[in-house]
């Protein structure tokens, strides 16, 4: 009788070992799960909002040569400089495309006063720029420009 | 498999998204133009009559390097002569680029000229500065500003503050007056170097600026002077049987090269101005002359006819062997170096018609500056920006000036008279 209760003592605690370990391994199993759908998740939002933002660059691309072909409406550059000059201004826009007034400012010089000069009165004449509105806006709130003969 | 597909998907989209870079627009072309700026006529204290319109003398100087474009006094909505006054807006507004102010005051029995140079759209001050004036020296003291501010918008020197000398003819043969003169650049102020009822030709400035080489005939046959500018005192370096012309001073002063036919036929013979030692550098039965040195005084052009025209050549300072370098045309003469020694100018003629060309010397072709009938004596500026020659006008000879860099040709203002054999100074400080 004793025997025989031993036994079942034994199979039980048995028993309860296999279903703890295998209640162990089930929840492995879903925080496994859990964190590769997290990481999916993760990727996914990733990949979508880099899909947007290169969406809005591609749409930011479509202004590009208007501005640029305004830009240059307005540049009136100085004779007899020499075809190797580049001046890199950086400029601030208001939504709209307004040139914030005394933001032209050049970040890489010619090294020729006039060229540059020419470049800043350029940018400031052409103001309004042409830009989108909404989000794509963003990427024309600062952004630079690089003149060359 | 298909997990790792997946996956590989996400690592490519990535890659394709980078962090965003700042925006770069890359602009070319836009036209070249002279560029815009206000000069606003210099306030001056009460009572104070100015002997020159400084503003006048400064717009004038940089409309004339082809490389400005001044704004008239009309247009202005403003005329501010302190900073304090001034509103830079109103000038972008305007379109200029640049803004000039000034002021005359009183300075003992002189003035005294300050102005400030403005970037309009970026508000900076450019350059200021005071100078002392005596009235005589207010259109000098206008040039020197002009070269400040040209020098500081376009990183070359200014050549406002250089002179000219030219060779004037008043009145008909026996009556007739010949006048060396040496003027300003924009061709006021001139003065009187030596005037003679004969013939002068040819003047040539030393390089420091303060003597000048000429030929005269005012013994009724030709010699050739040097005179000292302040001085006036002169010094008779040439008079030998025949031909004496064509001076040229070395670029270290020390020498003069010049054309003389005491042996026989024209060539070139090389002075030393102070040992009076003399050394022939050609002996060809052909006419040399016209000689002028590189600026780095090694090698010599001339103008010679031994190929059966007239064309340039050039030889070692010291003589020897020549080689042609004038390629196109059947008349080609009267050669001087530019101040870089890259090119020439020169009187070539075209179809019939006498015009100055410039040739380059590193490709060999030639380019026309000037488009009359008879232009003659091109000289260059010292800062190798403009050439000045002589020209008809009106049926009467006039001084012009072309801009190496295109921008056009001008006459430039004179008193009466024929004008000929013009030669620019280098630069007077």
């Amino acid at each position: 009788m004793a025997e025989i209760e031993e036994r079942r003592l034994v199979e039980e605690l048995a028993q309860e070992s296999i279903e703890q370990e295998a209640r162990r391994l089930a929840e492995e199993d879903a925080q496994r799960r859990l964190a590769a759908e997290e990481a999916q998740r993760t990727r996914e939002d990733d990949m979508l909002s880099s899909l947007a933002s290169e969406q809005l660059a591609r749409e930011a691309d479509r202004y590009v040569p208007v501005i640029r072909d305004k830009v240059r409406q307005f540049w009136v550059r100085p004779p007899a400089t020499g075809r190797d000059l580049a001046t890199v201004v950086s400029v601030r826009l208001i939504p709209g495309g307004d040139v914030v007034p005394n933001s032209v400012r050049v970040v890489q010089s010619s090294g020729n006063t006039a060229f540059d000069q020419s470049v800043v009165a350029a940018i400031n004449q052409a103001s309004p720029l042409p830009v989108p509105s909404g989000p794509v806006f963003e990427r024309f709130r600062e952004f630079n420009f690089t003149f060359r003969p | 498999m298909a997990f790792a597909v997946v996956l590989f998907g996400f690592g490519l989209g990535f890659g394709t998204a980078p962090a965003q870079a700042r925006l770069n627009i890359e602009v070319t072309g836009g036209v070249e133009a002279a560029q815009p700026i206000a000069v606003v006529p210099f306030g001056v204290s009460d009572g104070l009559i100015p002997p020159v319109d400084i503003a006048a003398v400064i717009s004038a100087d940089l409309a004339r390097t082809g490389r400005f474009r001044a704004m008239p006094t009309r247009d202005m909505l403003d005329m501010p002569a302190r900073h304090e006054d001034v509103d830079l807006r109103d000038w972008t507004l305007l379109g200029m680029n640049n803004l000039v102010i000034g002021r005359v005051e009183p300075d003992g029995s002189g003035y005294r000229v300050s102005f400030i140079l403005y970037d309009a759209f970026r508000g900076d001050q450019l350059a200021s500065s005071t100078l002392v004036s005596t009235k005589a020296g207010m259109r000098n003291t206008a040039h020197r500003i002009s070269d400040i501010i040209y020098q500081k918008l376009t990183g070359q020197r200014g050549v406002a503050a250089t002179r000219i000398a030219y060779v004037t003819a008043t009145g008909q043969g026996e009556g007739q007056t010949v006048t060396l003169r040496v003027a300003d650049a924009d061709g006021y102020n001139p003065q009187t170097i030596v005037s003679s009822g004969e013939p002068i030709m040819s003047p040539a400035w030393s390089p420091d600026g303060r003597r000048v080489a000429y030929v005269s005939f005012e013994n009724k046959r030709a010699a050739i002077y040097v005179q000292e500018l302040a001085s006036g005192r002169r010094e008779l370096v040439a008079s030998h049987p025949g031909i004496n012309g064509s001076p040229a001073f070395s670029p270290d002063g020390r020498k003069l090269a010049m054309t003389l036919s005491k042996d026989g036929n024209p060539d070139i013979y090389v002075l030393d101005l102070t040992s009076r030692e003399l050394v022939r550098l050609t002996d060809h039965f052909a006419i040399d002359t016209e000689p002028s040195w590189s600026p780095d005084g090694q090698q010599i052009i001339f103008t010679s006819d031994r190929g059966g025209s007239p064309q340039i050549y050039r030889m070692g300072s010291g003589g020897g062997p020549a080689q042609r370098i004038s390629s196109e045309g059947d008349y080609n003469a009267r050669a001087s170096y530019a101040p870089d020694g890259r090119s020439i100018v020169l009187v070539t003629r075209v179809n019939g018609m006498f015009r100055i060309g410039l040739i380059d010397l590193d490709r060999g072709f030639m380019r026309l500056l000037s488009n009359g009938s008879l232009d003659e004596s091109p000289s260059f500026a010292p800062n190798g920006s403009m050439v000045i020659y002589a020209t008809i006008h009106g049926g009467r000879g006039v001084l012009a000036a072309a801009s190496i860099d295109g921008g056009g040709n001008q006459r430039l203002s004179q008193d009466s008279g024929e004008v000929r054999e013009p030669a620019w100074s280098p630069f007077l400080n």
